[in-house]
């Protein structure tokens, strides 16, 4: 066990380091920090600090700032590594090519923890400051965007093992959007009674994630309390899907000829 | 030797482009002036920030502000926030201040969206005491969409804050003269619609002339406030209220007192007052005239001229409408999302089982 932990450990640690000194992302977020603050400019007529609207951007940038970090960071995990053919020295330390995807997966996963837990701390210390009261429900709901961007690293690492970048692009969005439509695609295909479509949304509702259920904005801004097992049963699916898109892409990246 | 001789290759090139940019100049401003209406900005920039705006494509900005406006209403629903309660209640507009900055953007955005105006400026003027404000952002929704079937009632709402603000802030004090202007302009905009104008239940060209009467009345030009109600459609008669019945009798040539509300004072028309408004008590106190016809709210209070408040009078059911996350959302099909989690994690489990050999 510890010839497997340890790389994993090693490999998405010193990703989590190269990602967090990229002048990039550094840059963007000190852009994204005064952009929360910002969201209360919006208050042309003085009326106040507005709370939810502070929230409900705050949590939209956070998601924003998140999706670009999965797009820049995932790709620049394995397709580099290839061409460079950097991968081999890294392969013939480990041998084992899912310890490899899962550490770099790790990498990026420490990368999105590491920047929401700044955003939220941040947001929810500035809510601190102007309302005198500590909102909880905005750490909670940057933990639940983590976890959905947890998902689709693991979707677009899976897919960078055998797809050049611009396709890995163009399906990463696909999927993405697939995955907040689908349910409603489904309910339209059964409405229609087209018994062909119906299947195949029924098909793909098994293998692509269902990112609605991460949909929590609506939630953390109006202040309806999340229950824990529902936390737990959203950290758990999360987990699942991780688990079977980063092994299905260390299979591929298994047999591929690097 | 010619010292002009010197560079005699660098002077032609130097000539030469000083000569074409000067001629481009020179047609591009000639062209922009004599094909200006080709230039013309649809929207008014006041700003930078509506000048960058406006790089944006207009279809984009459009899809943004629509989505706000959705959140609007999801806000206005929801109520405030339980740590910080706010002045209004679940789906009310009054004084709900987390709209505001979301309205604000939905302007910027689409200076078209004609139905924020509305709400922005009855929140300002009539619950935020920003009466100043209020009327300026209706002005400017006046201008940003001149031709649009309601502008109409963004006329009327100015004319109505003026003539009856000291009802809702005694500071300021109501000024008619400038409200028949306002009257005027709605129907002057109303004729350059044309047949395209869109009337609703308190905001229609016969409430305008009532208003208008019952101003001109008070200015002492009570001629012209008899063509008002006569424009208006309506019959001389005691029964169209006291208004009616004040003009009635101006037209038959009996004298009136000053106002409509000193009829109250003669014996016999206070009882019939009430029976026509229902609160003959409330004609003789200062303040909006419950006159009007068919008001939608009860008599007691002043009428509301916006339209705005019979828009939050549907959804102000005083209920929050806490809304079901997903992850709680009983209807869902649990056991769709429950079977993909075991099928993959167990494929996932496999997998990975496999690659240890």
């Amino acid at each position: 066990m510890r010839k497997i932990l340890f790389p994993i450990a090693w490999i998405g640690w010193y990703g989590f380091l190269e990602a967090v000194r990229s002048r990039l992302l550094l840059g963007t977020l000190c852009l994204v920090l005064p952009l929360m603050v910002s969201t209360w400019m919006l208050d042309v007529y003085d009326v106040g600090f507005q709370v939810k609207v502070v929230k409900d951007l705050g949590l939209n940038i956070m998601s924003g700032f998140g999706l670009l970090i999965v797009l820049f960071l995932s790709l620049d995990q394995i397709i580099p590594d290839i061409e460079r053919r950097s991968i081999y020295f890294v392969l013939t330390r480990i041998g084992n090519r899912h310890v490899y995807l899962i550490g770099r997966f790790l990498g990026v996963a420490m990368t999105l923890a590491f920047f929401h837990a700044v955003m939220g701390g941040f947001l929810t210390v500035m809510m601190r400051v102007h309302e005198g009261t500590w909102f909880w429900e905005v750490p909670v709901g940057a933990f639940v965007i983590f976890l959905k961007q947890c998902v689709l690293v693991s979707l677009v690492l899976f897919l960078t093992t055998f797809a050049t970048k611009i396709v890995v692009i163009s399906l990463s969005v696909l999927l993405y959007v697939l995955g907040h439509t689908l349910e409603i695609f489904r309910m339209l295909a059964d409405r229609k009674g087209v018994a062909l479509l119906s299947y195949f949304g029924e098909a793909i509702a098994l293998v692509i994630p269902d990112f609605s259920l991460y949909e929590m904005k609506i939630v953390v801004v109006h202040e309806i309390p999340i229950p824990l097992p529902a936390l737990l049963f959203l950290a758990l699916y999360s987990s699942a899907v991780a688990l079977f898109y980063l092994a299905a892409g260390g299979t591929v990246l298994g047999r591929r000829d690097l | 030797m010619n010292p002009d001789a010197k560079n005699p290759t660098l002077c032609r090139p130097v000539f030469v482009l000083a000569f074409l940019l000067t001629l481009s100049f020179a047609i591009q401003w000639s062209g922009k002036a004599q094909f200006w209406r080709l230039y013309f900005f649809e929207n008014q920039v006041e700003s930078f920030s509506e000048l960058a705006l406006e790089a944006v494509p207009e279809q984009i900005r459009n899809l943004a502000a629509d989505y706000l406006w959705i959140r609007v209403d999801e806000y206005m629903h929801f109520g405030p926030s339980r740590r910080k309660p706010g002045a209004f209640l679940a789906g009310s507009y009054a004084a709900n201040t987390e709209i505001m900055p979301l309205l604000e953007v939905v302007i910027r955005l689409n200076p078209r969206h004609f139905d924020a105006y509305g709400i922005m400026s009855e929140n300002l003027a009539l619950y935020l005491d920003r009466f100043t404000d209020g009327i300026r952002l209706l002005q400017a929704g006046i201008l940003a969409n001149p031709l649009h079937p309601r502008v109409h009632e963004l006329f009327a709402t100015i004319a109505y804050c003026y003539g009856f603000a000291n009802s809702y802030d005694r500071r300021h004090e109501n000024n008619r003269v400038v409200a028949l202007r306002y009257l005027d302009g709605a129907f002057d905009s109303i004729g350059r619609v044309g047949s395209a104008a869109v009337f609703r239940d308190v905001l229609n060209p016969v409430n305008y002339q009532v208003i208008r009467a019952r101003f001109l009345v008070e200015q002492g030009r009570k001629e012209e406030a008899l063509q008002a109600w006569l424009a208006a459609g309506l019959e001389l008669k005691s029964t169209e209220g006291l208004l009616g019945e004040y003009l009635r009798r101006f037209a038959a040539g009996q004298p009136v007192p000053a106002l409509p509300e000193d009829l109250l004072k003669e014996p016999g028309v206070a009882s019939f007052a009430k029976s026509v408004n229902g609160s003959a008590a409330k004609s003789l106190e200062p303040g909006p005239p419950s006159l009007l016809r068919p008001p939608t709210e009860e008599s007691g209070g002043p009428p509301d001229l916006s339209g705005v408040k019979n828009l939050s009078a549907e959804h102000d059911d005083g209920h929050n409408h806490p809304a079901q996350p997903s992850i709680s959302d009983q209807a869902k099909t649990w056991s769709g999302i429950l079977a993909q989690m075991a099928l993959l994690g167990a494929v996932g489990g496999v997998l990975l089982f496999r690659s240890r050999k």
